[in-house]
C-alpha cells in the first residue's frame, strides 16, 4: 500500500497545486490566486437548477429553482467545516427564474406570474403563494419570465421572454402581450408596461437604484450587452412593438418605423421559408443609425462582445462590499451561462449617458452562471444551471461561492473616457517604461450590424492610433490619447505590454472593452515632444529610474523605445497604418502550417486520419498514432453545432497555445483563432458547423506524444486528443 | 453560436419516441372500424340466455350486481339470474384491433378472450390499491390442471377501473400465433397494445399458450368469447378491424443527391444530382452527406388491396411525399402525415428529403398503414437517429400532496385537439388520486388516478413547460365554471380573455398541505377547495364566496350530451362520471347542451362530489 502511495502522491500532489500559467521559466499568477471558487456538496438528489437566489437578512441564501422548488440553505458559509443544511421552503412553482426577498417574504417570477410566499405559520415551509400579478402565456417553450428584481420605491420588475415562429422558427415574436417587455408591477399587483425591446432578458439587475438588463445575442442582437431600461425604452429587438401602440404602453417606437429602415426579410408569401444570413458585402446598419432617427431606441451602455466576454448573459450585481471583495468597489459584475464565468464592468455617467468598460474576471465555474448574490461576508453566492443550453462548465447545476483571497490582483480598475482618449486606472503601479510605450497598446474601434440575422459578425474595425501617453507619478493610471474614436462603438483596449512596477508582472487580463457613447469636457494632455520624458498633469518628471518615453506615429525610436532590461515588448513603436502590438501578432496565422492541398512530391500520403466532433466539446478520438516524419493527411469533419478547428502543438503547449488564442481577441476570427507560436505545428482553419477540411503534413520527426488542441474561446480547456508519433 | 439547437434535440427526442412506436397517442387509422351490430343477438352463436339486447342501462355503484337495463338496442348486456355462460361472436379473428366499451356492476368479473383462447380479464376493480392478473385489464394467467397451479398472468401497469356503473373503454391490438406449412407454431401470440381507459397496460406481450379456460389448441383463427358466468356486465361499441392483407412492399429505388442551399427542396426538374444509385433500403445512409442536401428516392410501392393508406412522413427537415405524381405529403417541416386512396397493385412513389441547417442530424423516416395492414415503417432502422430518447422524469404521490403547476394540454376526448392551459396547477394526493385546475378561471380540468405526473416534457432539456398525467384522465371542462347569470335561462356567457372577470389571487395550503385557491370573479371572493374523500375514490369540492359582486352567480359543475338523475343525489354524465351533491341544481338545456348549475349566494358554501 504505501508503495503504491509512492508513485501516486506526485501525481497527487501535482494536481492540487493551483493552476499557473508558464510564459519561459516564469510562473505567473492566475485568477484563482485573487478569488477562489469554493463548490457547495449539494447532497444526492437535490436537483438545484437555481433560477433565483437572494441573501435573506440573517445571511442564509435561498435559492428558487427551475424544478419550481424554493430551498433555504443554512451556512451557506460552511463554517467550522460543517456542510450546508437545505430545507425546502416551497415547491410546485413554474420555472422559477429569479427571487426576491422584501419585507418578509420571498418574491419571485415563474413563467406565468409575480408570486409572493409567506411562511405564516412559523413551520420553515411557506403556506401562502399569492399571486401578486399574472400575465398572458402562449404556451411557447421559450416564454420565460425573469425577475423580480425590486425597485427603491418597492415596485418591481418582471423581464419576458419572446416567443419563436412555427414556419419561421428563427424569428422572435411576441404572440401574446407583454412577451419581449419589461413590467413594473407593484405589491398590490397593479402592473405597468415598462419598456420593450427585449429578447431573451435573462439578465437583470439594479444599478444606482436604476433598472440595468442584457440581452443575449439572437435575432437582431448581435452581442450581449448592458443596456440602463428607462420608461418607453426600446432596447432592439421588435417583436414586442406589436403591442407598442396599446393605451397602457409607454413606448413610442413604431414597428414601421424600424421596418423601413432595418428590413426584416420576412419570407415573401407563397414562398418556401429562408432563414435570413448574414450579408458579406454590405454597408452594415448600425442599432444607432436608427437611433440617431428614432426616438426611443436604447443602446446598450456597454456592449459585452460576443464569445469573448461572454455568450449568454445572466445576473447583474454591484459590489458594495467596502473592500471585502477586492478592489472592485461599486463595480458591476455580470454572469454568463454559456461561458461558466463572470466578467466585470467599470460604469461611468458622462453627460448623463451610461457608458464604460468590460473585462475578463473569473471563470471556471462548475454549471452555467445564471443568478448571484452577496453573502454578508463579501463574498458572492453564484448559483448555476446549464440545462437546454450547455456550458464549459460540464455540471448540469450547482451553488459556489467565489471569495477575495486578500491579495489584490494587478489589473485595468478603470477604464474613463477623457476628452482626448481613455484614461487606465491600474491596481498596482505600473513600471514606467511599458506603460508609457505606445507598442505597450493596441486600440481597436468595432460595432455590431443591427439585422434580423442570429448575431452579427464584428464590423467597420479600425484601428484607433494612440497619440501620446502620460503615466501618473503614483504610477496608478496613465492617460492615453487616442485617435480616430468613434462614438457608440466599442473599443478593444489592449494593453499586453504594460508591466506592474513590483515583480514585472503582466496584467491578469489585460483587454477591455469601452463603450463610448459622450466624450467628457476636460483639459486635453499636453504631449511632450519626441525623446523628452512624458509630463502628468502636475508637471513633473517621472522620477523611477527608468524614464517612460511616448512614442510617436512616423517615426520609430529604438534607442528609447522604452525597452527595459526584463520585459520583452517585441516590436518597437508604431508604424502608421498597423499595430503589431506587444505579442508580435499580425492579422494573418503563420504560413506553411496549414496546407490544404497534397504536396506534389508526396505521391500519396502514409496515413489519412478522419476525425470529427462528439457532443460536449470532444473529438471523437482522444488519441491519433503516427510515425515520425510520416506523411499525414487529416480530414476535419465539424458535424457539431458550433465552430472548431485543429490545431497541433508540441508536447504539452495546449493550454499556452490556448490562452494565447483566447487573448487574440477580436483578431481571432481572421486568425482563425490560431496564435503565432513556434509551439503551434500545423492546423486547420476555423471550421463552421457541418462542414470539414483536410490538410496535409508531415508528422515531427522527433517521436513523442504532441498534442491536439480546439483553440476556439473556450474550448481548448476539454477540446483535445494526444498525438502520438512513434 | 447556439441557435435552437437544443431545442431541436428535445423536440427530436419527443419526434423520435412518436415515430419509433407503432402506437401514436392518437390512433389514426386509414381504415374504418367495423361493428359488431348489437340490434339483435344474430352476430353470435346460439346466444346463452343470460345475455339479451338492451337500449339503455344503468347501475348503483354503491349495490352489489346492481345492473339494470332498458328497452331498445345497441348495449349486450349480461345478467345472470341463475348461472350464466360465455357468449361467442360469428366472427373469428387473426391479427386483428379491437375496441369496445363495458359497464362492470359493482363486484362483477367477465373477461374477453382473443380466438376465445387469451383473456384479458374485466373485473369491478374500482379503487383497489394493489392490482394482479386477475384484476381489471390484466392478462389472466395459464393454468396447469393436474398441479391445480397459475403461471404467466399479467398485472395491469396500474390501476385504472372506473366506478361501476359507467362505461370504460378497452382497446387490444393482438397478433394471432403463426404456423408453418405442418402446423407446428412459428411464432407466439402477441398483445401487441392492451389500453384501459387511454392508459396502456400492456405492451407487446407474448402469450405462450392460452390462459386458464382457454382450452389447450391454438389456431389461425378463432372467434370473440365474452365470460359470462361471473357476473353482471353490459358492452356496447364494439369494433374491429381485422388486419389479415399481407405487408406493403416498397421495390429497389433509385436515389439522386442534389446540392442544395434552401430550407425547402427547390425544383429538381432542371437539376442535375450530384450523387445518384440504386437501393433496396429506404434510408439517407445511400449518400455521403451530413449538411446541405436534397435526397430524392423514386421507385415502385405495391399495395395489395384497394383503401385508403395514411403515410406518415419523418423528415428531419423538410420532405415531401407524392404518389403516382399525387402530392401526399406537401413540403413542410419536420414530421407530417397524409392519405392516399390506392388500388390494390403498383404505384410509382417519390420521397424527397431536404435539410439545410448542416447541424441537424439527418433522418428520413416513412410510416404507411392501409386496410387490413397494421402500421410498418418503409424505412430501415438505422435511417432514423437513434439514442436520443430521454431520461424520463415522474412525480410521484407522497405522502403530503403533490403540487406542481406547468402548462396542462387539455383534450376534450382522447382524439380531440389539444388547448394548452398555461396557468394550470396539478395536485396529486397520498390517496394517488390528481387534478388539474385552471389558475386563470377557477376551472377544475380533470381528474385521474394511478400514477402522478409525467414531467418528462418539461424537465427534459429545454423542454416545453408542459407535464402529462400519468393516469387515466377524466376530461372535465376548460371553460369558466363560474359566471352571473341574469335569470336562470340566460345562457352562459362566452368568456373573453382579454377583459376577464376572474382575478387569480393564488392559494394557501391548509394543515393537510391541500391549497385552497382564492379568486375574484364578477366582484365577489371565492375560495375553492378539492380534496380527497372515501380512500380517494371520490374528489370533493367546496367553492363558497362572499362580496359585494352584483349579480346571481352560478357554478356550472356540468355541461355535457346527457346527465341523468340516478337518485336524487346522484346524476350520471354522459355515463361517465357521477356528481353528487346535497345542494338542489338547477338541470337545463342550454346551447345544445345539457347543464347543471348551483347557484352560490355570497356568505354560503356549496360542495359536490366527483365519484369517477
Amino acid at each position: 500500500m504505501s508503495r503504491y502511495l509512492l508513485y501516486i502522491l506526485p501525481a497527487l500532489l501535482w494536481s492540487i497545486l493551483p493552476a499557473q500559467s508558464q510564459t519561459g521559466d516564469k510562473l505567473l499568477p492566475t485568477e484563482n490566486d485573487y478569488y477562489k471558487i469554493v463548490t457547495l456538496p449539494l447532497p444526492e438528489g437535490l436537483v438545484l437548477e437555481v433560477g433565483g437566489l437572494a441573501t435573506l437578512p440573517n445571511g442564509n441564501i435561498a435559492a428558487s429553482t427551475r424544478r419550481g422548488e424554493v430551498w433555504v440553505i443554512e451556512n451557506p458559509y460552511m463554517l467550522n467545516g460543517q456542510y450546508p443544511h437545505y430545507r425546502r421552503f416551497a415547491s410546485g412553482l413554474h420555472e422559477i427564474l429569479g427571487l426576491a426577498y422584501k419585507d418578509g417574504a420571498l418574491y419571485l417570477a415563474q413563467r406565468g406570474e409575480l408570486t409572493r410566499l409567506v411562511d405564516k405559520d412559523g413551520d420553515g415551509k411557506a403556506d401562502l403563494y399569492e399571486t401578486v400579478y399574472a400575465w398572458p402565456l402562449s404556451g411557447h417553450y421559450h416564454e420565460y419570465s425573469f425577475g423580480p428584481i425590486v425597485a427603491p420605491d418597492g415596485s418591481m420588475y418582471v423581464t419576458c421572454n419572446v416567443a419563436f415562429g412555427d414556419q419561421e422558427w428563427w424569428r422572435g415574436e411576441s404572440r401574446v402581450p407583454w412577451r419581449g417587455w419589461t413590467l413594473r408591477i407593484t405589491p398590490d399587483g397593479e402592473m405597468e408596461p415598462f419598456a420593450t425591446g427585449m429578447r431573451s432578458p435573462c439578465s437583470i439587475g439594479l444599478v444606482d437604484g436604476e433598472l440595468f438588463y442584457g440581452d443575449n445575442q439572437g435575432d437582431w442582437m448581435g452581442s450581449g450587452g448592458l443596456v440602463h431600461v428607462q420608461k418607453g425604452d426600446f432596447t432592439g429587438h421588435p417583436a414586442g412593438l406589436r403591442w407598442a401602440d396599446r393605451p397602457e404602453s409607454p413606448v413610442k417606437v413604431r414597428l414601421d418605423e424600424i421596418y423601413k429602415r432595418a428590413d426584416p426579410r420576412f419570407t415573401p408569401p407563397g414562398k418556401d421559408p429562408i432563414k435570413p444570413e448574414n450579408i458579406e458585402n454590405e454597408t452594415p446598419k448600425l442599432l444607432s443609425d436608427i437611433a440617431k432617427e428614432v426616438p426611443g431606441v436604447k443602446l446598450p451602455a456597454v456592449w459585452l462582445p460576443h464569445g469573448i466576454l461572454g455568450i449568454s448573459t445572466s445576473e447583474i450585481v454591484t459590489d458594495r462590499s467596502g473592500g471585502a471583495f477586492g478592489p472592485f468597489e461599486g463595480q458591476l459584475f455580470i454572469g454568463d451561462q454559456g461561458q461558466s464565468k463572470i466578467v466585470r464592468v467599470f460604469l461611468e455617467k458622462i453627460n448623463g449617458v451610461y457608458q464604460g468598460a468590460a473585462f475578463q474576471f473569473r471563470e471556471g465555474f462548475q454549471s452555467g452562471v445564471l443568478r448571484m448574490s452577496w453573502g454578508h461576508d463579501g463574498s458572492l453566492f453564484v448559483g448555476q444551471t446549464n440545462r437546454g443550453w450547455g456550458s464549459t462548465g460540464k455540471d448540469p447545476y450547482g451553488l459556489e461561492r467565489l471569495a477575495w483571497t486578500g491579495k489584490t490582483p494587478f489589473e485595468m480598475k478603470e477604464i474613463r473616457a477623457k476628452v482626448d482618449g481613455f484614461e487606465i486606472v491600474f491596481t498596482q503601479p505600473v513600471d514606467k517604461a511599458t506603460a508609457a510605450n505606445p507598442a505597450s497598446y493596441a486600440i481597436t474601434g468595432f460595432s455590431y450590424k443591427y439585422h434580423p440575422v442570429y448575431g452579427s459578425p464584428v464590423v467597420n474595425q479600425q484601428n484607433c492610433p494612440i497619440k501620446g501617453i502620460v503615466v501618473a507619478d503614483d504610477g496608478l493610471s496613465a492617460r492615453l490619447v487616442v485617435d480616430k474614436l468613434r462614438l457608440t462603438y466599442i473599443h478593444e483596449i489592449k494593453a499586453e505590454g504594460v508591466r506592474s512596477y513590483s515583480g514585472s508582472l503582466p496584467l491578469l487580463h489585460n483587454t477591455g472593452y469601452y463603450t463610448l457613447h459622450a466624450i467628457p469636457d476636460g483639459e486635453k494632455l499636453s504631449l511632450p515632444a519626441a525623446g523628452h520624458a512624458g509630463h502628468s498633469a502636475t508637471g513633473q518628471t517621472a522620477n523611477r529610474g527608468r524614464s517612460g518615453v511616448s512614442g510617436q506615429t512616423g517615426t520609430t525610436q529604438t534607442g528609447a523605445s522604452g525597452q527595459t532590461g526584463t520585459t520583452q515588448t517585441g516590436a518597437s513603436g508604431q508604424t502608421g497604418t498597423t499595430q503589431t502590438g506587444a505579442s508580435g501578432q499580425t492579422g494573418k496565422p503563420a504560413a506553411g502550417k496549414r496546407i490544404t492541398k497534397m504536396p506534389a512530391d508526396w505521391g500519396k500520403a502514409d496515413k489519412s486520419i478522419t476525425l470529427s466532433t462528439l457532443p460536449g466539446l470532444k473529438y471523437d478520438q482522444g488519441m491519433l498514432t503516427v510515425k515520425a516524419g510520416s506523411k499525414v493527411k487529416l480530414t476535419f469533419t465539424n458535424n457539431d453545432d458550433m465552430p472548431h478547428n485543429v490545431v497541433f502543438v508540441n508536447p504539452g503547449a495546449a493550454d499556452e497555445i490556448g490562452k494565447a488564442a483566447m487573448a487574440l481577441g477580436l483578431k481571432g476570427p481572421e486568425m482563425q483563432y490560431v496564435p503565432n507560436s513556434p509551439k503551434v505545428l500545423h492546423h486547420t482553419k476555423l471550421i463552421q458547423p457541418g462542414t470539414a477540411e483536410t490538410i496535409y503534413f508531415k508528422a515531427p520527426s522527433q517521436p513523442g506524444d504532441y498534442m491536439y488542441v480546439c483553440t476556439f474561446p473556450g474550448h481548448y480547456q476539454v477540446m483535445r486528443g494526444i498525438l502520438r508519433v512513434q | 453560436m447556439r441557435l435552437n439547437m437544443q431545442h431541436i434535440h428535445s423536440k427530436l427526442r419527443r419526434a423520435w419516441l412518436f415515430g419509433l412506436s407503432c402506437w401514436p397517442l392518437a390512433a389514426v387509422h386509414a381504415q374504418s372500424h367495423q361493428t359488431i351490430s348489437l340490434n339483435d343477438l344474430r352476430a353470435f352463436r346460439t346466444p346463452p340466455a343470460s345475455w339479451a339486447i338492451a337500449g339503455s342501462i344503468s347501475a348503483d355503484p354503491g349495490k352489489n350486481h346492481d345492473l339494470r337495463t332498458e328497452t331498445g338496442t345497441g348495449i349486450l348486456a349480461n345478467l345472470p339470474v341463475s348461472g350464466g355462460a360465455d357468449i361467442y361472436t360469428q366472427l373469428e379473428h387473426g391479427d386483428i384491433d379491437l375496441d369496445l366499451e363495458f359497464m362492470m356492476a359493482k363486484g362483477s368479473n367477465s373477461g374477453i378472450y382473443l380466438q376465445g383462447k387469451y383473456e384479458i380479464q374485466l373485473l369491478d376493480s374500482w379503487g383497489k390499491e394493489n392490482v394482479t392478473f386477475g384484476d381489471c385489464g390484466g392478462v389472466y394467467e395459464r393454468w396447469i390442471e393436474h398441479k391445480q397451479q397459475g403461471y404467466e398472468g399479467y398485472a395491469p401497469r396500474i390501476n385504472v377501473s372506473r366506478a361501476p356503473g359507467l362505461w370504460q373503454k378497452m382497446e387490444i391490438s393482438f397478433a394471432a400465433p403463426r404456423f408453418d406449412q405442418y402446423g407446428r407454431k412459428i411464432a407466439n401470440a402477441r398483445l401487441l397494445r392492451v389500453a384501459l381507459n387511454g392508459v396502456n397496460l400492456h405492451e407487446n406481450l407474448e402469450l405462450t399458450g392460452p390462459t386458464r379456460g382457454g382450452g389447450i389448441a391454438e389456431a389461425n383463427r378463432g372467434p370473440l368469447r365474452i365470460q359470462g358466468d361471473h357476473g353482471p356486465v353490459a358492452f356496447r361499441n364494439i369494433r374491429y378491424r381485422l388486419l389479415d392483407n399481407p405487408p406493403i412492399q416498397l421495390g429497389e429505388l433509385k436515389w439522386e443527391q442534389f446540392a442544395t442551399t434552401t430550407d425547402f427542396a427547390p425544383d429538381l426538374s432542371t437539376l442535375k444530382p450530384k450523387a445518384s444509385g440504386k437501393t433496396k433500403m429506404l434510408t439517407h445512409e445511400v449518400m455521403n452527406e451530413n449538411s446541405q442536401f436534397t435526397l430524392r428516392f423514386t421507385g415502385k410501392l405495391s399495395v395489395p388491396a384497394d383503401g385508403d393508406y395514411h403515410f406518415d412522413l419523418h423528415a428531419y427537415g423538410s420532405g415531401t411525399l407524392r404518389i403516382d405524381g399525387n402530392e401526399i405529403i406537401g413540403k413542410g417541416w419536420w414530421f407530417r402525415s397524409g392519405t392516399a386512396n390506392l388500388s390494390a397493385g403498383d404505384h410509382q412513389v417519390e420521397i424527397i428529403y431536404t435539410k439545410k441547417e448542416s447541424w441537424w442530424p439527418n433522418g428520413l423516416g416513412l410510416f404507411v398503414e392501409g386496410p387490413g395492414i397494421r402500421r410498418q415503417a418503409l424505412h430501415i432502422e438505422s435511417s432514423v437517429p437513434l439514442g436520443q430518447m430521454a431520461r424520463q422524469i415522474f412525480l410521484d404521490y407522497e405522502s403530503e400532496p403533490v403540487l406542481m403547476r406547468c402548462f396542462i394540454d387539455f383534450r376534450r376526448h382522447p382524439d380531440s385537439a389539444a388547448h394548452r392551459i398555461t396557468h394550470a396547477i396539478s395536485v396529486g394526493f397520498p390517496e394517488k388520486t390528481a387534478y388539474s385546475y385552471n389558475l386563470s378561471t377557477g376551472t377544475l380540468l380533470q381528474v385521474w388516478k394511478g400514477g402522478f405526473l409525467d414531467a418528462t416534457p418539461m424537465w427534459d432539456d429545454r423542454g416545453d413547460g408542459s407535464s402529462q398525467p400519468n393516469g387515466s384522465v377524466l376530461p372535465l371542462t376548460d371553460e369558466p365554471q363560474l359566471a352571473v347569470l341574469a335569470t336562470s335561462e340566460t345562457p352562459w356567457p362566452t368568456f373573453n380573455k382579454e377583459n376577464s372577470p376572474f382575478r387569480p389571487r393564488g392559494y394557501e395550503l391548509d394543515d393537510n398541505g391541500r391549497p385552497v385557491y382564492q379568486y375574484e370573479a364578477y366582484g365577489f371572493s371565492a375560495s375553492d377547495k378539492i380534496i380527497p374523500t372515501s380512500d380517494g375514490r371520490q374528489l370533493e369540492r367546496t367553492i363558497s364566496c362572499k362580496g359585494s359582486g352584483q349579480g346571481n352567480l352560478y357554478l356550472r359543475v356540468v355541461s355535457s350530451k346527457e346527465i341523468k338523475a340516478v337518485s336524487a343525489t346522484l346524476y350520471l354524465v354522459d355515463g361517465a362520471y357521477f356528481i353528487e351533491t346535497a345542494a338542489k341544481p338547477l338541470l337545463r338545456n342550454s346551447g345544445g347542451q345539457q347543464e347543471l348549475l348551483l347557484p352560490l349566494d355570497a356568505g354560503n358554501s356549496i360542495t359536490y362530489q366527483l365519484i369517477w
